[in-house]
């Protein structure tokens, strides 16, 4: 049979961001993290994470040790699911939920959050203490041992009953969240969605990536000439999305662009052609020019090979620069939540006119063709941009703006 | 919401495509992982049995539907993830060395047979994975839908389980080995005059008399999506109608209805 062909449309889905809070290694609650970044603090510390002696840096969120969850959903517990309950409680978010909630009725809003890790830290300690070679009675949890325990727990946690889901598309999960939001909510099943990302440190992750050996021992350094690795971090960000066309938000999503590099599971197109497609998808979904986009936050991850292809898709898009920067020196790569903390740092620009620079960035790579921000510098722009890319060359690029 | 189910394909134990669906299944069938042409032989051996699964079920719906694998964006989804890695990096990470191979490592990413379709098949088009637990067969035919409507352009829905080995299998059961896959297109216009429609509407989930969300069923398996998509797709295989309910959230769900043309 003939094949007929599939040209897939990109039409635009735009959505209000109605509040959005972070817990991160830069601390807890939007006012931290944008501290940390006007001051160039960075919040990441040498590896103490329990049970692995790996000599690297990590971006740990200390909020997180003490934190536990309300009695209710004690039998939800993870390192992960404590992570999201206290990002949850920040910025007033829940309250944020409560409104719309009343408004809207439970049923009609939905939850979708992005995760790679979800609770595998959780099942790595019941591994760790098997009794008889049989799961412990207190890690016999089985809507924490799978990839939706985060959506799951979250659905619960904020009492909504619309569609829930979680994505896992490695590093690119919580960017991935907002296209999906806003395609549910212009299609009208749903009046609003919770979006956001969680991912939290664990054995898998900081063993696995010492595996590739892609994660540094000393504090990473994106797009310098001498930059060798990433540092792992955990994270839990959040927004509340509501339809464009609802009154009274002064930010939106304004377009976004999705694409696979079709290369390699672990290696990006040495061209950064699947990253260079998805912003351009994400300005034409936005109906925007380059020129239009005061910041870009970057993936940069400071591994040798996303810094050079990212900085080649920059420069194929964007001709003339504009200010673009990786804030992972300050956060550490936090993977399945480097999209919400990119989206919440990219609205942090839109709201402060502050524009990070790269910490530990010293001697940027004569072989990089784009000349990333060094320093910081301020915008007045009514848009941002921010990239996130994963694992199975899954690209996911974001724009932001203020409303009209 | 309203498409149609252009392709269909699948895989599972004694069902190696479509048309062996209406056979009766027997005690002894075995479940092998499928070795799809899709994937060069020299990457099969480094090919996970999630990957495996899903591109061997997606490549035979394209086929059904004339789709080509280079072009159509896609939907994966599964309840659990791959088991099998899971189990070992947990294994491992519970030993003295926590040395990890690489590639499974790699491998471990719940996107791992999104990405395996998409390299396998030149295919740049978005590609996404998406996981519910026990409304993972739900979200995914709910989430692939709504792409279908809202932009128009046709989607590929694959949906795979991996049998649970290990101490894993103290909290989610043995589970099943099987994968599926639908190619949903926007209907009318680009759609064959005989693929079977699909309607959904999303609607309030019904609450019991003491106001909790209704409760599924006790024989259903939260581990397993594909269990609960399996009637539907046998329905699409036999040309039949068949109509059913599939839970989104606690006050959601998803009542759809599968006519046939003739």
């Amino acid at each position: 049979m003939q094949n007929r062909s599939t040209t897939a449309t990109h039409r635009a889905h735009r959505a209000s961001v109605a509040a959005w809070t972070q817990a991160s290694a830069c601390g807890s609650g939007r006012a931290q993290l944008h501290e940390a970044l006007q001051n160039g603090c960075s919040g990441l510390r040498q590896n103490d994470y329990p049970d692995s002696q790996l000599d690297t840096w990590i971006g740990r969120v200390e909020d997180a040790d003490s934190h536990r969850l309300a009695e209710p959903f004690a039998s939800l517990d993870s390192r992960n699911n404590r992570l999201a309950d206290l990002a949850l409680g920040l910025d007033g978010f829940d309250d944020a939920v409560i409104a719309v909630r009343e408004q809207f009725g439970t049923h009609r809003i939905g939850v979708i959050l992005g995760t790679s890790t979800a609770s595998i830290g959780r099942t790595e300690s019941a591994y760790a203490s098997l009794e008889d070679g049989k799961v412990a009675p207190i890690f016999q949890q089985p809507q924490v041992h799978n990839p939706h325990s985060v959506g799951h727990f979250v659905a619960r946690r904020l009492g909504l009953g619309g569609p829930t889901m979680t994505i896992s598309t490695a590093c690119s999960s919580s960017g991935k969240v907002f296209g999906a939001a806003a395609r549910w909510l212009d299609a009208g099943v749903v009046d609003a969605v919770v979006v956001g990302g969680v991912d939290s440190l664990c054995l898998s992750i900081l063993h696995g990536f010492a595996s590739l050996e892609l994660v540094s021992t000393r504090q990473c350094r994106p797009f310098d000439t001498e930059r060798d690795g990433i540092n792992i971090g955990e994270a839990a960000g959040f927004a509340l999305l509501l339809p464009e066309a609802s009154e009274g938000y002064e930010y939106q999503l304004a377009g976004s662009g999705e694409t696979s590099d079709a290369w390699h599971m672990a290696q990006p197109h040495p061209e950064g052609r699947g990253a260079r497609d998805a912003m351009q998808r994400a300005l034409d979904t936005a109906g925007l020019l380059p020129v239009d986009i005061g910041y870009v936050n970057l993936h940069g991850t400071a591994t040798p090979a996303n810094d050079v292809t990212e900085a080649r898709a920059l420069a194929d898009v964007f001709t003339s620069p504009v200010p673009a920067s990786s804030t992972k020196a300050w956060t550490g790569h936090t993977l399945g939540a480097a999209g919400i903390i990119g989206a919440v740092t990219a609205l942090d620009v839109l709201a402060t006119g502050h524009v990070p620079g790269t910490l530990n960035l010293q001697n940027p790579d004569p072989d990089l063709v784009y000349p990333v921000q060094q320093g910081s510098t301020t915008t007045q722009s009514d848009h941002v941009m921010c990239n996130s890319l994963g694992f199975g060359g899954n690209n996911c690029s974001l724009v932001f703006g203020r409303k009209g | 919401m309203r498409v149609a189910i252009t392709g269909a394909g699948a895989w599972a134990a004694g069902v190696s495509c479509l048309t062996e669906m209406a056979r009766p299944q027997e005690a002894g069938d075995q479940v092998a992982i499928p070795r799809p042409s899709a994937i060069p032989p020299r990457e099969l051996r480094r090919s996970p049995a999630a990957s495996r699964l899903g591109v061997e079920a997606a490549s035979q719906a394209c086929a059904a539907a004339g789709q080509d694998p280079a072009g159509i964006r896609s939907v994966f989804a599964s309840a659990l993830g791959d088991s099998d890695i899971t189990d070992y990096m947990c294994r491992t990470l519970a030993g003295s060395d926590k040395l990890l191979s690489p590639t499974r490592f790699h491998n471990s990413v719940h996107n791992a047979a999104a990405g395996c379709w998409s390299i396998a098949c030149k295919n740049t088009s978005p590609n996404t994975f998406v996981a519910a637990f026990e409304h993972t067969a739900g979200m995914a035919l709910f989430e692939s839908m709504v792409m279908v409507t809202s932009d128009l352009a046709p989607t590929l829905l694959v949906v795979t389980d991996v049998a649970v080995p290990g101490a894993l299998a103290d909290i989610h059961g043995a589970g099943t080995t099987a994968a599926l896959a639908l190619v949903i297109e926007s209907t009318p216009e680009s759609t064959q005059d005989v693929a079977p429609l699909l309607s959904c509407e999303l609607e309030a989930r019904p609450k019991s008399k003491d106001g909790t969300p209704a409760s599924a069923p006790s024989s259903f398996d939260p581990a397993q999506a594909t269990a609960e998509l399996w009637p539907l797709i046998k329905a699409v295989a036999e040309a039949t109608p068949w109509s059913g309910t599939f839970q989104l959230g606690t006050e959601s769900q998803l009542v759809a209805r599968l006519s046939t043309i003739h």
